[in-house]
């Protein structure tokens, strides 16, 4: 071969090598690939679903809504892929009436409501080190939900993305304090300028606050960097004009507990505490998901060194102060709180990724109650009432690309069993 | 390939793929759950565990997994598993399950005393599995009998002697099916165990739900707690005579006992005035009353709460199905929580080989609370006439052990210089405690080989609830505790000065807890939105008792007033006398002079002036005032709450005279500054007087801003003898001195010499 002709055929490699932005299959609104975020729509009719694009088949994330009056009246009579299964649900059969491209490698969804629907839905996006949020419409065929132009799986533009980065005070320079950010929450307000949107970096351990304004439009107003590893945020307590904030963190044994003050537009945050857990093994691998009692008395948190939920009392100071801990076996990801629960007896769910399963454990007891297997690689989960009544708990199939439709209605036969798959 | 060729290749295959006991390198159990322990001679021969100390016999652990589920066998001192299916590679644990449609939901597992049976609890499946020992060390066809249950249980034991036994002892806590109970199954009864119908079973009639039981080492007695979220008692049924006993685990006004057997409990006897009132037979005198429906009368003005208490609104608040008075989380119509107050987490009794004391494992309070076994009840070990008298302990309510971790469980033994309790903490460790030394009671930590020290953080700072950063710059401008540093404190040897922080002599009280050190701050528990002000100053309020809460003459009233009643001034007053439920206020200068406009229901809150409250987030703010009919006055040295080290006020230390100081921030010990010390009891500091320093190089001291706080954390020293064991340590088993430790966390089991304190193996 001529070198000529093998300079060509190098710089043609380069070439294709370096096209990353044409790199991938168009994203499709049919099918999840390595979901991880869910949230379930205050309406109860509509699940969201975050594909993260894992392997980067694809050529960005997305976020599917799955119509549950659709869904759960097609599991009846669906067939389990295997013998002994749960049935499954095939979206490409419920196709979704739209889906939003997001960035790959998208975290936690939160989901913002007026007048108890849905209308703007937010995610952390690690490629990018972004926040994209999207609009809510629905027509008869379901929700459909918007980010840019265009129709199907639509790409959020950049008015639908918030880029992580925070400009350092002297304004000269331009430094991301805030890459692959995960950890998202969205406080409970009546209106979207009363909300705050928090949002958790896993790389520099920064904790950045959102304002909203009257669109739902996001946009930073104040960033605190606390330590590498930051994870799941919950909002806690509040009182006057600040509210207790706990941020988890995977990489160390730490809850961070932080006060986020709103006085108009302005918006602080300081530090109040960071508890210590005293029993490690040095795994690297901590806290994951959190969650809350319905009466803020208490903060469950998955915990991966040793696998357990540990429990924490909220004191008088909202300061979280170590209960006990309930041993699980596994990988536990995420965690959830039946709403229902009465106080001081709360049921928790806990989501094992390692062993296919999800824990229900009884917090009055602190022991394990029941241990549903659902399908493979279980990580996010939400937990709530479809529009038709019935208590559902959803889980993200990150292995399977799919979701668990787990059954939470006690008078049921099928009481705490994984009822319908959806692929 | 011959016959014979493939013949021995089969036999090869089988050979391969059997699995062979072996100690294995990585975890093999899952999600331990309980450890019962047996003993063998050298044959495999069941022995008494008492018996299990020549070196010929071997300590078998069977440890209970809920994930497989199943029952692991491992010789506890080589970690050699006993495989139940040899013709399966690897492990294979024991199964419990024997054509059970429902999921197993193993509870937990306990040994007979002469290593001949393993007995486990099946929650689910209504059962106890009875595991046949003999054939060890084959453990493929071990004989497992099931015996049904009349209920859903929750917890059970072992009687070996005495009047009941020997039987196994089930609770039923009718929680999930309405059938509570106890349960006493005899083994030796007409009819074997597996086989025995509800007539063999006899059950006996205890009060609530009970839970976690252990019976006395001679049978007599079996020690119940309540289901969790119930009430909070430990009970005591004679297996004999099936009396029940009741004894607190906590403040009589919560603890679900009628103490004064008036036949009222906690919240419904009008004499607990909350969840944390000691006494249910004698309550504060008020002098405001309640006339129903949220009014009050105080000295003939009545007025109406609003917005009214959760408990007297005529709502389900917590909606668990009972409304104000009907809620036994309500305390009276005034009380603002129907709720309740968190439960402490109650583990297992544990009862020390003689019977005297019983131990109970808390957490929420850290504690372990000790019960004498005649009379029954809670031993005060804190109070003045307690065998550890700790004042600090005392004043917080707190008459038990405290642990620095949450406690799990408890195992007791003999030593040779008494009755020692080894607790397992959810901080990792082994945690050893003196039940008795020789005979003699003492309840306390194990003395250590050293002398402990407790230690502080250093302050942080906070103006107004922000955060200042002193890391990178000193910020003279706010006021401090001194250098941050570590250092000798001058005259002593061995005495250190933490951030300025410098700790009393007393260990014992010093507790682990968080400070916060704020000037003019509110007094814990006196922000309310009940308060009532009469046009001449007086303030009432029935939910109120500022005798308790520390308040003091000279501190200062804030009302929340609205812009036109303010005009221009602070709504602010001075406080001129103070009763349980009633404040004298008098207008101060730049204040609001007239009450008249602000006359009325009103919310409030009552600040220190001029100085720093002082709070521990355990200790709370110190102080030795108290109710005395319709004045609160100075406790006296008799009564045993006395003590005169309570401070919760300090005071900035200023130049002695004008404004001037030599340096900026002052330098530690700086003459021309009298230097005020706060002291406690616990510890001692000085505040540094802000400062400014101008072009002229001349410092002053500023003003301190209003709701700056310094915070800092105290590590408490006190400990006692113990060891890291794992990350999630369950249950641990004794034999003699030595402890046998599941971690579940780590998912392996660990031998404790506990005389020595060492680990004298690790197994997974």
């Amino acid at each position: 071969m001529r070198r000529g002709s093998s300079a060509k055929i190098i710089a043609i490699f380069v070439l294709v090598a370096c096209a990353e932005g044409s790199r991938g299959e168009d994203p499709v609104m049919d099918r999840l690939w390595y979901p991880c975020g869910i949230a379930l729509d205050p309406a109860g009719d509509t699940l969201w679903v975050v594909s993260t694009n894992f392997d980067m088949r694809y050529r960005n994330g997305t976020v599917i809504p799955i119509e549950l009056g659709e869904i759960e009246k097609g599991f009846v009579g669906a067939e389990p892929d295997t013998p002994g299964g749960p049935p499954v649900v095939r979206l490409s059969e419920h196709r979704p009436s739209g889906a939003v491209a997001i960035g790959s490698f998208g975290g936690d969804i939160a989901i913002g409501a007026e007048n108890g629907v849905g209308v703007a839905g937010y995610v952390t996006v690690r490629d990018g080190d972004a926040l994209q949020w999207f609009t809510i419409g629905r027509d008869a065929q379901g929700p459909i939900p918007s980010c840019g132009v265009g129709e199907g799986v639509v790409s959020c533009d950049a008015d639908h993305t918030t880029s992580l980065a925070w400009i350092d005070k002297t304004g000269k320079e331009e430094a991301i304090l805030a890459r692959d950010p995960f950890g998202l929450a969205l406080s409970k307000d009546p209106s979207p300028v009363e909300s705050l949107l928090y949002v958790s970096s896993l790389l520099d351990g920064t904790f950045a606050v959102l304002t909203l304004d009257d669109e739902w439009r996001p946009s930073l107003a104040s960033v605190l960097r606390l330590s590498r590893g930051l994870y799941s945020i919950v909002e806690g307590p509040r009182s006057g004009n600040s509210r207790v904030v706990y941020i988890s963190n995977r990489m160390t044994y730490v809850i961070h507990v932080v006060e986020v003050r709103k006085e108009n537009a302005s918006v602080t945050i300081t530090t109040r505490e960071s508890i210590l857990m005293d029993n490690v093994s040095s795994s690297g691998d901590y806290f994951r998901g959190l969650a809350l009692s319905p009466d803020m008395r208490r903060l469950f948190a998955a915990y991966r060194s040793p696998s357990s939920v540990v429990v924490f009392d909220i004191d008088q100071t909202y300061k979280p102060v170590l209960r006990g801990m309930v041993p699980l076996a596994g990988a536990p990801s995420a965690i959830a709180v039946d709403p229902r629960s009465r106080p001081g007896a709360e049921v928790v769910y806990a989501v094992d990724f390692g062993s296919d399963a999800v824990y229900v454990v009884d917090i009055g007891t602190m022991s394990v109650m029941e241990r549903i297997t659902v399908g493979d690689g279980p990580y996010g989960i939400a937990i709530g009432r479809l529009k038709s009544g019935v208590m559902r708990a959803f889980v993200t199939l990150f292995e399977e690309h799919g979701v668990s439709i787990i059954d939470m209605e006690p008078e049921s036969p099928t009481f705490h069993k994984e009822i319908v798959r959806i692929k | 390939m011959s016959g014979f060729r493939r013949c021995l290749y089969f036999i090869a295959i089988i050979i391969v793929a059997c699995s062979e006991p072996i100690s294995y390198p990585t975890r093999v159990i899952k999600r331990g759950v309980g450890l019962a322990l047996t003993c063998v001679n050298e044959n495999y021969s069941p022995l008494p565990l008492e018996d299990c100390k020549s070196s010929s016999s071997k300590v078998l652990a069977w440890v209970l997994d809920a994930d497989l589920p199943g029952i692991a066998l491992l010789e506890a001192n080589s970690g050699i598993h006993i495989d139940s299916d040899l013709f399966i590679p690897g492990f294979t644990p024991i199964s419990l399950s024997k054509d059970l449609t429902a999921p197993l939901d193993p509870v937990a597992i306990r040994a007979q005393p002469d290593s001949r049976a393993i007995f486990v609890l099946l929650r689910k499946q209504r059962a106890v599995v009875k595991i046949d020992t003999s054939k060890l060390p084959d453990a493929t066809s071990l004989d497992i009998t099931y015996q049904e249950l009349l209920c859903v249980p929750a917890g059970f034991d072992i009687v070996w002697f005495g009047p009941a036994g020997p039987a196994v002892v089930v609770t039923c806590p009718g929680v999930e099916d309405g059938h509570s109970g106890l349960l006493v199954l005899p083994l030796d009864g007409q009819n074997p165990f597996g086989q025995m119908t509800a007539n063999d079973i006899l059950e006996i009639d205890v009060s609530g739900h009970p839970y976690l039981v252990t019976v006395s080492p001679d049978g007599v007695f079996a020690y119940l707690t309540q289901y969790p979220g119930g009430a909070n008692y430990l009970s005591r049924v004679n297996l004999e005579t099936h009396e029940e006993k009741k004894a607190g685990l906590v403040a009589e006004c919560a603890d679900g006992i009628d103490n004064d057997l008036d036949g009222k409990v906690d919240g419904a006897d009008s004499d607990c005035l909350g969840p944390f009132d000691r006494s249910e037979s004698g309550g504060d005198e008020r002098r405001c009353v309640s006339t129903g429906n949220g009014k009050y009368e105080c000295d003939g003005a009545v007025f109406t709460l609003n917005p009214l208490p959760k408990c007297s609104n005529g709502i389900d608040d917590d909606g668990d199905g009972r409304t104000d008075a009907l809620d036994p989380d309500c305390y009276g119509d005034i009380w603002d929580d129907e709720t309740g107050v968190a439960p402490p987490l109650v583990g297992r009794p544990a009862v020390s080989p003689d019977g005297a004391w019983i131990y109970v494992p808390m957490a929420s309070p850290d504690v372990i609370r000790v019960f004498r076994k005649e009379p029954f009840e809670p031993v005060d070990i804190t109070g003045p006439e307690g065998v550890n008298p700790n004042p600090a302990l005392a004043r917080i309510g707190i008459i038990d052990i405290p642990v620095p971790a949450p406690a799990a469980a408890i195992a007791m033994a003999v030593t040779a210089d008494g009755t020692r309790a080894f607790a397992v903490l959810y901080s990792g460790e082994l945690f050893e405690l003196v039940v008795d030394d020789h005979g003699t009671p003492k309840h306390s930590y194990t003395p250590l080989d050293y002398t402990p020290f407790s230690t502080a953080s250093p302050p942080s700072l906070y103006v107004n609830g922000v955060f200042v950063d002193r890391s990178s710059a000193l910020h003279p401008e706010y006021p401090g505790l001194g250098p941050l540093g570590v250092s000798l404190v001058p005259g002593t040897t061995d005495k250190y000065s933490y951030y300025g922080i410098v700790f009393g002599d007393d260990l014992e009280r010093q507790l682990t807890e968080t400070w916060r050190i704020t000037y003019e701050g509110v007094l814990p528990g006196t922000r309310s939105v009940w308060g009532f002000l009469s046009e001449n100053g007086e303030l009432e309020d029935p939910s109120a008792d500022f005798c308790a809460a520390g308040v003091e003459p000279k501190d200062h009233v804030v009302i929340e007033a609205s812009a036109e009643c303010a005009n221009g001034a602070i709504p602010e007053f001075a406080i001129e006398s103070v009763g349980p439920d009633s404040l004298k206020l008098k207008p101060i200068e730049g204040g609001i002079q007239d009450f008249t406009c602000l006359k009325g229901a009103v919310t409030y809150e009552i600040r220190t002036s001029g100085m720093w409250t002082v709070v521990g987030s355990r200790s709370g703010f110190m102080h030795n005032f108290k109710a005395e009919g319709d004045k609160c006055v100075q406790r006296d040295l008799k009564d045993p709450l006395y003590d005169k080290a309570y401070k919760g006020r300090a005071f900035t230390s200023r130049p002695k005279q004008g404004d001037i100081v030599q340096a900026c921030p002052p330098v530690v010990d700086e003459s021309d500054i009298e230097w005020l010390t706060f002291d406690n009891g616990v510890f001692s500091f000085r505040i540094f007087p802000p400062c400014t320093t101008d072009e002229n190089f001349v410092s002053r001291v500023v003003p301190v801003q209003r709701d700056t706080e310094l915070r800092f954390s105290v590590k408490a020293g006190l400990t006692s003898k113990g060891i890291t064991v794992g990350s999630l340590p369950l249950e641990p088993v004794m034999i003699g001195t030595t402890a046998y430790v599941f971690d579940a966390g780590g998912g392996y089991l660990v031998v404790v010499d506990t005389v020595n304190w060492n680990i004298t193996s690790s197994h997974y």
